[in-house]
């Protein structure tokens, strides 16, 4: 268990260690299950759009789609306007910048928000920096395999 | 434990196929290969063992996706021709224009109604053809959005073309499935609720717009969790 104070430790009271059949006692590790920490971003970096990701405008969202890792986004009208700013191109200081004049907002007061999205999608592999090549996750194979197995059936 | 489990290959997938039904491994036999048996993907148990206390219900006969019990049915028939859809379903790619989507297809009158196959799973078909409806057991649909119909899969080594039905409603499983959604949300629902994995599918593209036709057709429906649920929703739908 941790040294935390009991108060800030949300593993409190929770045993040490379980009986394993056949095992005996194996100690228990207890982690924190939050979102992948957001990868820094700079306000001189270059981003593009991933060629693996598809999007789309419906009605005044903006749907995103990266089939590979089988995940999809809504972008709002703010989002889709950066969303479609990162050619690859300009910097992210440089659009920062057209945002908030576009918006009549200070650039301080939208900075940290813009900079937060942008750094999702890249965590999201949505966006990737030009020329960089793309790291496939772990597990993934990059060429079909002959024979192509079935996921593991359910609960056996 | 199954009495007979063994490997087909099918357009370059493997999968394992356990059962007790002498006619189906018969139907199997041309695409059986020498390959190790491991876990089974899919099942039929025509014959399930019957308690001896004649008093105790009677087991009836089911389909299985590993351990999971999909359908059960006294007619085997149809458990059978399911099983074989589903390995249509697991060994195609997804055709240029159409998405396949988690689910099982209720026809009624001529359409199709797609609803999310674990809340179909304690469903009495009996009763539910007593209604009219009649149910395809399976995990998955087809969906073209170039008109807006479900194809039903072909049973492996039927010669038969595909039937399809104008599609009259989809719903999908959601905790909250009240809360209004906008296009781009039903959209990014109908994305996330694809079946398969992705080299069975077309370009991101080519989803994405499929997808996106198909919702503009018709806005999915949301269904909690629960055959409770699904019980309301086709009450909604079909009346009492």
């Amino acid at each position: 268990m941790s040294d935390l104070d009991p108060v800030d430790d949300v593993f409190a009271g929770r045993p040490d260690t379980i009986f394993v059949d056949g095992v005996g006692e194996v100690p228990v590790h207890y982690v924190d299950n939050d979102e992948a920490p957001l990868p820094p971003v700079a306000p001189n970096d270059v981003y593009a759009i991933s060629d693996e990701v598809a999007w789309r405008g419906v009605g005044d969202e903006l749907v995103v789609y990266h089939q590979r890792l089988a995940t999809s986004h809504v972008l709002d009208s703010v989002s889709s306007l950066l969303w479609q700013c990162l050619d690859g191109v300009g910097s992210l200081h440089e659009i920062f910048v057209d945002i908030a004049d576009a918006f009549g907002q200070e650039l301080d007061s939208i900075v940290g928000d813009l900079a937060t999205v942008v750094a999702e999608w890249k965590r999201d592999s949505l966006v990737v920096v030009p020329g960089e090549p793309v790291a496939l996750p772990v597990g993934v194979d990059p060429v079909l395999p002959t024979w192509r197995h079935l996921m593991d059936p359910p609960n056996n | 434990m199954w009495p007979h489990s063994f490997v087909i290959a099918v357009n370059g997938t493997v999968l394992t196929i356990g059962t007790d039904d002498q006619e189906l491994m018969e139907h199997l036999r041309p695409w059986v290969v020498p390959e190790p048996s491991s876990l089974v993907d899919f099942g039929l148990q025509a014959h399930p063992p019957q308690p001896e206390n004649r008093a105790a219900p009677r087991l009836l006969p089911s389909l299985k996706h590993g351990s999971d019990v999909l359908a059960r049915s006294d007619d085997v028939d149809l458990l059978r021709t399911a099983l074989l859809r589903m390995i249509t379903a697991s060994t195609n790619p997804t055709p240029v224009g159409m998405i396949r989507v988690s689910g099982a297809v209720l026809e009624r009158d001529g359409g199709a109604y797609v609803v999310p196959e674990g809340n179909l799973r304690s469903f009495s078909y009996r009763a539910l053809a007593r209604q009219g409806v009649l149910a395809h057991p399976g995990q998955s649909v087809l969906l073209d959005a170039s008109d807006g119909t479900v194809q039903l899969d072909v049973a492996l080594g039927s010669t038969d073309s595909a039937r399809r039905l104008p599609l009259r409603a989809w719903l999908f499983n959601h905790r909250e499935p009240g809360l209004p959604t906008t296009v781009g949300e039903d959209v990014a629902r109908v994305l996330g609720n694809l079946w398969g994995d992705w080299h069975t599918m077309h370009s991101p593209t080519q989803t994405l717009d499929a997808a996106s036709t198909l919702v503009s057709l018709f806005r999915p429906r949301y269904v909690a969790f629960g055959r409770e649920s699904l019980e309301n929703e086709l009450t909604a739908l079909f009346g009492r």
